[in-house]
Parts: C-alpha cells; structure tokens; sequence
C-alpha cells in the first residue's frame, strides 16, 4: 500500500465521485477513504456482488422484473410533472390502437361500446340544442329593424340570410389553423373549420411565409416574432417557433387568449416533433398526429342573444308586417280578381263583330283599348258593366273601318227594306226574300254592290211565289145552279185573288220569267154532260173576265180558261161543286 | 405526399412566368411579382411511382432596379434558371444569380431553360456557348412558352434530382 500510484488513484477516484454528486460533501478523513477503497479493490463479496449486479443489468430477463416494481410507481411520480411522458407515449398509444383496430375489431368495438352510445346521445342532444338556437336567432332577427335591414343585406349580396345574421352575431371564429415549415413555407398540417371553404392552403402557406419573408426584408423586424395581418374581416395570426410556423386564420376579431394557446401548441408540436422538423425534407406525414392540436383552435364565439325587453320592438314591427301582409293580401285579391274580369271582358270583345283590339292595357284603377271599330259594332264601353266594369276607367281609342261581318246590319240600315222583307248577306251576297214593291227592289239592285262586304244581290223570289201560289189555289168562287153567276158575298175572295194575281205579275217581271194562271170551272153531277161541259167553260170564262176587267194590264202573267165539268167532284154537297178554282204553273 | 419547394430564377422579362403557366395550378396574380416580389405556383410531376409536389416560388425578375429578395430561397429544394436565348445578356445575369443562390442557400440541384426557342433564328446565344453550360455539369432544356415546349421535361429533370 506503499505503492505512490495506489495514492494517486485514490485521489482521482475520490475527485471523481466528488464530481459526479457535484454537490458540496463532507470530505472523510483520507485513512477511511484508503479503507473504503480497499474494500472495494480486494473485498471479494463486494467484488462478486458488482459482477452479478452487470450481469443482470445487461440481461433484459433479469433486468425486466425489477424495472416492472419501479415503473408503476416512476410513470405516477413523472405524470403531475409536466405532459412530456404523455406525449412521449401518444404515437406508440395511436400506433397500438391502429393496428389493434385492424388485426381485431371487435376487441375496440367491445372496449368503446359503453361510451359510444352516450356520447351519440349527447352529440345529437348538442346538435339539436345548437340548431334551437340558431332557429331562435333567426326567428328573432326576422322581424326586428335590424333584422330587415340584413335581410336586404342579404339579397344585395345573394348571401342567405341565416350567413348574414351569423355573419353579424359572430365574435370570432378560427376558420383555418396552418402549421408551416419555417425555412421553406412548405405546408405540414392544415386543418379548417366546417362549412369553410378554404383556398389551395399549400400555395397558401407558401405565400404567407413570402409575405412574412418580405416584412422582414422590408422593414427589418427581429426573425421570430409573432406578427398578423388584418383585413376588413380576416385576421391572420403567425405564431413562430424555431422550425414551425403555427398560423389561424379568424374571422372577427380574435380572443387575446388565442395568442397564448397558439404559443403552447407551437412549443408542444416543436417538443413532440422537434427532430422530424429538423430534419424535414418533404414528407409532412409525420405531423398528422399533431392534427388534434390544431383543431382545438378551431373555435368560434358568437354574440349572445338580445335581452327580452328588447323583443317589444320585434311585436310592433311583427303586427305592422301583419297589418302590411294583410293590405298586400286584399290589394292582391282585387287586383288578381279585376284581371279575370277584364281578361273576360277582352274576351267578349275579341268575339263582338265590328272591333278589333290591337292593343290593351291594365294600370292602376285604369284601362286602355285602342284597335279598330266599326261604327255599327257595340259600343266596348257599354258592355263594361256586364263584367263589373266600371266604364269611366276606360280609355279607348278606335279607328272607324267598316267590318264585312256587318255588311247585313249594313244593308238593312241603307236599304231599308220594307216590312216582311228580309235580307240575309252570305259570302258577299245579299238575299232579299218577301214581300217589297218593284221599285224598292229595282233601288236595292242598284245600291247593293256599292255596300262594303256586299258584292252581289240576290232577289229570292221562291218562297213569296210558293206561298202565293199556295193562297191562290185554296181559293174558289161558287156559282148559282145551272148559272155562270158568282153566288154574292164573294167579294173579297175576288178582291184577294186579284191582290194575288198582280203580286204574281210583278215578281214574274222581277224575275223575267212567264206564269200561267189557269182559271178552272166546275160542275155538279146533274144535268147532261155536253150541258156540265158548256157551263164549266162559261163558269171559268166568266170569272176570267171579271178579274181580267179589274187588273190594268198583265205583263207577264196569262190568265187561261177552261172546264172540267165534273171530273173534279168534291166530296159533301151537290153546291160545293157548283164553283171555279184556280191554278198557277210557272214558265219558264 | 412529399413535398418540395422550388424557386424560378431568372432576369426580368425572360418569361419564367409565360413558360410555366400553362403547367402549373395557380390562385395568385401576376401583381404579386410587382409587390411582394414573388408569385406561388404548385405543379405536380410522377417521379418513378410516386408523385412529387412542387410548391414552385415564381421569383420577381431581377434587373437593375430590382434585386431578388434572397430570403426567398430559404427552404428551397431546387431552382429553375430561366434564360431568354434571344438576350445574351441574360445568360450572364443567370450566371450571377446562380453564383449568388449558391453562396445564399449552398448548392442545390438546379436546371437551365433556355426560353423562347420557337424564335431561334432570332438568338444571341450559340450552341457553343450552350456547350459550356452542358459541359459544366448544368442540365440545359430548351422552352417555350409558345408551344409548352420543354417545360415538363425540365420540371421532371429536377424533381428526379430532388427525391
């Protein structure tokens, strides 16, 4: 022990251990330390007792026991520390998860079932809850002032309502959060809000790292520093760590909290992710398990709702919409009801002879008509009242024309046709039938054609002759026995046959044709047939010269006589064969 | 997918950003070049069996009233040096801008578009000249933004080097 080296070591074993505790000992004297030192040196127990102790620390069968004592007990001390062991045990928890869920379902599905249904429970009672309220909101918003004046808002902007009443209740909302590589601007993660619609966020990223690039180029602020950009709507926030950019997209205006949770997300990612950051070289695959922390930003806040003594306003206005609703109602019924009548009347008019609309309007307590009329046509205004009209509100402008489906009304105005004459106008001819005199149908030949729609005139001549002809030959005249002498009172037989007879003359004129009025005598059956054949002869040659001794002059009508003793008898009495009839045969 | 940034290099006017239009998914104006001074494109090119994102830095033209902002290179994974053969002028200005990339940001792979190849008869830059830069070790493709010529084959060429 004499040995100077021995003295030596001891030394810097003893420098050493006083080193390694680097904490202020008490020093034991030197003769105890070179006890000390040669106990460990040369005590053999102790010897073999560091030698099992190497071994079973190299061995993990023998190591594993005891570290499986103090785990338990070393993970509950480290936890209320700080977060850094749950961080460190979050992938390989992720990770296990996964590959449990793919390998066996079930064993999840077992694990998760009794909270699965709760948590649906109270997701959907959330999401009802949530959708209440902003039911309520709306509801509320639609009828105060403020609420109409967004609803304007929103028809100038084709946004819908329930976006602008949001838009205006809403205090902030974090839209889109982005977690940047710092040195490049390449993406890593981006997470966005519902309902948001977010643009390229790669080329986003890289042009808000340019523009944080070029404020600092420009204007020389410090690297590193939290900066935001604000627009009328938007505020970007950057929070920078060394490696990362943590950016949030907000609508509104952000909570000063905001800031402090994105510094604590940006450190955690950086402690978490702090060597896949460093060295990154494209692959941002390994930053999807910091996606939870980005979405927690993802919040919004919105206004709460206006107190109730407010909501008096919204009763006012709803009775003066109600009052409004009510006037807009009648006004639509009448207007909605004047436009049948008057889409009636038009109707009406469009089948009036004589007027043709060419252009009609409706206003307001008015109505205008222009179109052509034909002087013999309706009046439009009189027919007015027949649809609920009112014909004062009429103003019409017609132009006179002479319309051919008047032509009729036409002729019977200029014509004047006597009574018991007709006319009747069928395709541009004029048919007049009945009883007129020569010279007002000479007259209404000559002035037809010059009638507009008449182009022809027609006198119809057949009828009046027929009926004549039919009155003619119902008549007879009776005679004495034996005697060609009328029996008396048969005078106004006589008188009518002769009115007859000349009527007959002047329509055989008008229509230049010959008619042959045969006078027939008649007989009993007594007496001889030579004496019955003489008188019959007599009888008719009596009764021609009487009518022939009262017409002037017979123009187209030839009175023939002849006797037909008793070849005609009549059945009844031997007197009521004693008699003349007559017969009228048309020419040619 | 993986992801890389490129910067577009180049003298004013050389047309790096006619030459890549065509090719590229873009949401930002040209009025970015004059303000911010940089224009963000995204082009995605197949690399062997996968695909490759460029998030493509479309740099301001740099001339004698404008510098490129440096700082735009950082992070960068590559560069295109746009050169417009009808302009000799602006083969050594991109022969300064590579030289200064490299003392910015280090060596990067990088490849050379010679641009507006469809007036060739109208070049100030020979063949021989062209030599040198192929012999350097440079990667040379001949573009235009006229027919697309060249563009994906350059885009190609470095999104090789970069995986």
């Amino acid at each position: 022990m004499n040995d100077p080296s021995v003295h030596r070591v001891a030394d810097e074993v003893s420098v050493q251990s006083h080193s390694l505790n680097g904490a202020e000992i008490e020093t034991p004297p030197a003769s105890a330390q070179l006890r000390e030192l040669q106990k460990l040196l040369f005590d053999t127990d102790q010897q073999e007792r560091l030698e099992q102790l190497h071994t079973e620390w190299n061995d993990p069968e023998h190591l594993a026991p005891r570290v499986s004592q103090v785990l338990p007990d070393a993970i509950s001390q480290r936890s209320p520390e700080d977060h850094e062991l749950t961080e460190a045990m979050t992938p390989y928890v992720i990770e296990s998860i996964k590959i449990s869920a793919r390998r066996n379902p079930e064993h999840i599905s077992d694990a998760i079932f009794p909270i699965l249904g709760p948590a649906i429970r109270k997701a959907i009672a959330q999401a009802f809850n949530n959708l209440t309220i902003t039911i309520n909101q709306t509801l509320q918003h639609s009828f105060s002032v403020r609420g109409f004046k967004w609803r304007l808002e929103a028809m100038a902007s084709g946004k819908s309502f329930a976006e602008v009443v949001l838009y205006h209740s809403l205090v902030y909302r974090v839209e889109q959060v982005l977690l940047i590589h710092r040195p490049s601007g390449i993406l890593l993660l981006h997470a966005v809000a519902e309902a948001v619609k977010a643009q390229d966020p790669e080329l986003v990223s890289g042009m808000l790292t340019a523009i944080q690039d070029f404020i600092q180029d420009s204007f020389g602020t410090g690297e590193g520093n939290t900066s935001s950009f604000v627009s009328d709507e938007l505020t970007i926030l950057a929070e920078p760590g060394p490696r990362a950019v943590l950016a949030c997209v907000v609508r509104g205006n952000p909570p000063p909290e905001l800031r402090e949770e994105m510094q604590e997300t940006i450190e955690r990612i950086h402690q978490d992710r702090g060597e896949k950051l460093k060295m990154f070289e494209g692959d941002s695959t390994p930053f999807e398990v910091c996606r939870p922390l980005l979405e927690e930003h993802l919040k919004s806040r919105y206004q709460p709702f206006a107190d109730p003594e407010k909501q008096k306003a919204p009763k006012a206005m709803l009775a003066v919409l109600g009052v409004l609703l009510l006037a807009l109602g009648i006004w639509g019924f009448f207007s909605l009801r004047d436009r049948w009548r008057w889409n009636a009347y038009l109707e009406k008019l469009q089948t009036t002879p004589g007027i043709v609309v060419t252009e009609q309007d409706r206003g307001w307590r008015r109505y205008s008509l222009s179109g052509l009329r034909d002087s013999l046509a309706l009046d439009p205004a009189k027919l007015m009242p027949e649809f609920q009209l009112n014909p004062r509100q009429l103003d019409a402008r017609w132009k006179e024309y002479q319309a051919p489906e008047l032509a009729e009304e036409r002729a019977k105005k200029l014509l004047a046709p006597p009574a018991g004459v007709t006319l009747k106008v069928r395709d541009g001819i004029l048919s007049v039938a009945g009883l007129a005199s020569q010279q007002w149908i000479s007259e209404a030949k000559k002035l037809a054609p010059f009638i507009p729609g008449i182009s022809q005139f027609q006198w119809n001549d057949a009828d009046e002759i027929a009926r004549l002809r039919q009155e003619i030959e119902s008549q007879s005249v009776y005679y004495f026995l034996n005697e060609n002498k009328p029996l008396p009172g048969q005078e106004e037989t006589i008188e009518a046959l002769i009115k007859r007879l000349i009527r007959l003359d002047e329509i055989a004129q008008n229509s230049n044709r010959t008619i042959t009025f045969r006078i027939i005598g008649h007989t009993d059956s007594s007496g001889t047939k030579e004496k019955n054949q003489t008188l019959s002869r007599e009888r008719a040659q009596q009764a021609k010269s009487q009518l022939a001794s009262r017409v002037a002059q017979l123009k187209k009508v030839q009175l023939v006589a002849e006797g037909v003793p008793d070849q005609q008898p009549l059945v009844g009495n031997q007197e009521s064969n004693r008699r003349v009839t007559f017969r009228v045969e048309l020419g040619s | 997918m993986l992801q890389k940034k490129i910067c577009m290099l180049g003298s004013f006017a050389v047309g790096k950003t006619s030459l890549v239009a065509r090719f590229v998914r873009s949401i930002y104006s040209e009025k970015y070049h004059t303000t911010v001074g940089v224009k963000i494109d995204k082009k995605q090119v197949p690399v062997e069996d996968k695909l490759v994102n460029l998030i493509l830095w479309d740099l301001y033209g740099e001339d004698e009233f404008q510098k490129v902002h440096m700082s735009y290179l950082r992070g960068a994974s590559g560069y295109l040096l746009v050169i417009d053969g009808t302009r000799r002028e602006t083969l050594d200005k991109a022969l300064v801008l590579q030289q200064r990339t490299e003392e910015a940001v280090g060596k990067l792979p990088f490849v050379v578009v010679m641009n507006k190849v469809d007036l060739k008869d109208s070049w100030e830059i020979d063949d021989r000249t062209i030599e040198e830069l192929v012999n350097k070790g440079w990667q040379v493709f001949h573009g235009s933004a006229k027919t697309g010529l060249g563009v994906e084959d350059a885009f190609t060429a470095l999104a090789r080097q970069l995986v």
